[in-house]
């Protein structure tokens, strides 16, 4: 559905992509997670056609970008990472006038502005100008005017930034609903991997205009290693603990930390009620569990060293 | 093509529903229109807003007498008789060293006419000789040109009758009699027309008329500059991205902006015509002259709309540029005050700015000039139009995002 052939944009001497290439299959819910300023915007831009890469080429259903633009526009929908709606416009007029341009008219312009309201849940607010919507609500007239022409593929830059958790929610359920129900194409970006775990099947992660890491969910996951952690409070770990709980089977390696057992193990959920009947054994009292399976802020921290939220 | 017509009608409805802007652009206009009219075309029959300029070249070089001071009628008439306050309400009376370069002040149309006294009129006069004050008015200010020769020619009156004095009495006491008569009021208020019915035809254009045209076209200039902010807040806010998003062109886009800005320029410059039209009953001309320079000046302010938007960056230096070029370019071209009152450098300038031609086409109109006076002012702005809004066009459709 959508191949991005090795691209390069250059700004004067900042090079804010460098190089990326991704595939993503029909039907797939595709995540490109990274910080601030990695390029993911600038990604979606050249893929949009809305910048001229340096090199590469972007190909979306078939289409060559730079070859074909019209065809390749009418295959996707844009949700560009800042509100782009007319404020003065009611959210109907708002609708009408980016369904005219992707060619809807009549009747059918009509009953597509009803269906996309109706997914983004605003039906009973459509006549409202949009500046008197509340962030999250612009939010998602934003995705709905993305939605008239009925898309293949669905591109979001960040459409979740800054909102109230109702909000995120009902984009977050429409963006899993079209992509499960109506098998649409989603190329999700973001920078919370909470996001992309929770909808996407395969993603990429891009770091100062390069893909650091790709692959499945699982894959990338575990980039950092299968193992998960079991953190457990105990007022006061001795070594005989540590030795007791190292030998449980299942747990990798163990440590004393700081008013806590720390155990790596390869399956937490097995290992955890074994865990603590050791634990019980020794004597010990447990106040607090935590367990922290492999997950892409890790990965991130794992590969570049830094957090991936700011 | 209909997707062209889509972003024009998104820009006329965004433009309908700024409401800011709608006062700003018409309503603001159409009061100001009433007050400067109103006040401004009162203070035109008796201050100074309306004058307009002679050229008085004096070279009388006077004539000795007997006894007492000696007399210069050429000096009477530029300083007392031009000068009287009477004269001032409606004219500026500047001084020329040589009567070419004061026809040459006319023909250039800076000034309404040039009044030449030569070196031996007072002599002449005195020793009952036939002599003459010359004067050269501008064939296109008819109406002006008669104010000045109504007060030459008093003027001449009173000297003739001293000139026969002479001849009957001698030199001394047509002195006498001279001097006394020849400052004695030429002008009384009944026998000049009222300046805010002067035009350079026909028919007089009144205060309000002119402050109809003038704000007319001031405001569509600002109308302009509101327009290419908003052009360039589509680049900023993100909805032309999205436009190129979708399968449009960007010469669409633009070619859609640009249409939008002519509706809406064309909208504003009816509402204004016809609403002091109706409204105050201002007469703006003959349909069809006044139809196409309407079309011919929201052409122009469409050329200059497109020009700023294409190729300033920030909105807001454009937004300041409203008020602030809105009006410069009224005030250079004389839709504040009467040209008349400027120094030549300046209506020099004033020729520059499309608001000059707009207005002269108009106030020829409204004076019942006819279809001649329309070609220059018609061909002006549209080439200016045309020029500024296929340079502006060019670049509003490739400019990157
Ligand atoms: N138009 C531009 N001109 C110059 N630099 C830009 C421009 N757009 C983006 N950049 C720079 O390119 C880098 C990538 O930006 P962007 O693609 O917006 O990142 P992201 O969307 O991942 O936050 C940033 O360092 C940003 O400052
Ligand atoms: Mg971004």
């Amino acid at each position: 559905m959508l191949q991005v052939k090795n691209i390069v944009k250059r700004f004067g001497d900042k090079e804010a992509v460098r190089g990326v290439s991704l595939e993503v299959g029909r039907g797939e819910s595709f995540g490109l997670l990274g910080p601030n300023g990695a390029g993911k915007s600038t990604t979606i831009s050249i893929i949009c056609g809305l910048l001229r890469p340096d090199q590469g080429e972007v190909i979306v259903g078939g289409h060559s970008v730079a070859e074909e633009p019209v065809k390749a526009k009418r295959v996707m929908g844009v949700v560009p990472q800042d509100i782009a709606l007319y404020p003065t416009l009611s959210a109907r007029e708002n609708l009408a006038f980016w369904g005219s341009l992707y060619d809807l008219s009549g009747r059918e312009l009509q009953s597509r502005m009803d269906e996309a309201l109706e997914i983004v849940s605003l039906t009973d607010r459509q006549k409202d100008r949009i500046n008197t919507y509340s962030g999250g609500m612009k939010r998602r007239i934003n995705v709905a005017a993305a939605l008239l022409h009925r898309p293949q593929l669905l591109i979001m830059d960040e459409p979740t930034v800054g909102i109230d958790p109702q909000s995120r929610n009902n984009i977050l359920e429409t963006v899993r609903r079209l992509n499960q129900e109506k098998s649409m194409t989603v190329l999700y970006t973001s920078h919370y991997m909470e996001e992309v775990e929770y909808l996407c099947q395969r993603l990429a992660i891009i770091d100062h205009g390069q893909v650091i890491a790709r692959g499945s969910l699982d894959e990338v996951r575990h980039l950092v290693g299968t193992d998960a952690t079991i953190r457990l409070k105990i007022a006061n770990p001795d070594e005989a603990l540590v030795a007791a709980s190292a030998d449980v089977p299942g747990v990798r390696q163990a440590r004393a930390d700081e008013g806590a057992l720390v155990a790596l193990v390869s399956d937490a959920a097995a290992v955890l009620s074994p865990l603590m009947a050791t634990v019980a054994g020794q004597g010990k009292k447990v106040t607090g569990i935590e367990v922290q399976e492999p997950n892409l802020e890790a990965v991130f921290l794992h590969l570049t060293g830094r957090a991936l939220r700011d | 093509m209909r997707k062209v017509y889509v972003i024009a009608a998104n820009s006329l409805t965004r433009s309908a529903r700024d409401r800011r802007s709608l006062i700003m652009l018409l309503v603001m206009p159409l009061v100001l229109i009433a007050i400067l009219g109103i006040t401004l075309g009162n203070m035109m029959s008796g201050g100074k807003i309306s004058t307009f300029r002679v050229v008085v070249v004096n070279q009388d070089q006077g004539a000795a007498l007997p006894a007492g001071p000696g007399l210069n009628l050429g000096k009477t008439l530029a300083e007392d008789v031009f000068g009287s306050a009477e004269a001032r309400r409606v004219m500026v009376a500047a001084p020329a060293a040589d009567f070419e370069s004061a026809q040459a002040e006319v023909t250039a149309g800076r000034a309404v006419a040039a009044v030449y006294v030569p070196p031996t009129y007072s002599a002449d006069i005195l020793a009952g000789r036939t002599t003459r004050i010359q004067v050269v008015t501008d064939p296109g200010q008819p109406t002006l040109a008669h104010i000045v020769m109504q007060v030459v020619g008093g003027f001449a009156d009173q000297v003739s009758f001293g000139n026969l004095a002479a001849r009957a009495l001698g030199p001394d006491q047509a002195r006498q009699l001279l001097t006394a008569r020849a400052k004695s009021p030429l002008l009384d208020e009944k026998s000049l027309p009222r300046l805010q019915e002067v035009s350079s035809g026909a028919r007089p254009v009144s205060g309000l008329q002119y402050y109809a045209a003038a704000m007319a076209i001031m405001f569509m200039v600002m109308t302009a500059f509101t327009r290419a902010r908003d052009i360039l807040q589509e680049r900023q806010g993100g909805t032309l991205s999205r436009m190129l998003a979708t399968p449009t062109s960007s010469r669409q886009i633009a070619a859609g902006q640009i249409l939008g800005s002519m509706v809406v320029l064309l909208a504003q410059f009816l509402v204004l015509m016809l609403g002091t039209h109706f409204f105050y009953g201002v007469y703006w001309g003959p349909w069809i002259p006044v139809l196409a320079l309407g079309l011919a000046f929201t052409l122009a302010s469409t050329g200059i709309a497109t020009l700023t938007a294409a190729y300033a960056r920030d909105p807001h230096v454009v937004d300041l540029a409203v008020g602030l070029a809105g009006n410069i370019f009224a005030v250079l071209s004389g839709g504040m005050f009467p040209l008349y009152l400027f120094p030549p450098g300046l209506q020099a300038v004033a020729r520059l700015i499309p608001n000059y031609w707009g207005l002269k086409g108009f106030l020829d109109q409204m004076g019942g000039v006819g279809p001649g006076g329309l070609t220059l002012p018609l061909l002006v702005l549209a080439v200016t139009g045309l020029a500024t809004g296929l340079l502006g066009a060019r670049r509003l459709a490739t400019r990157e995002v």
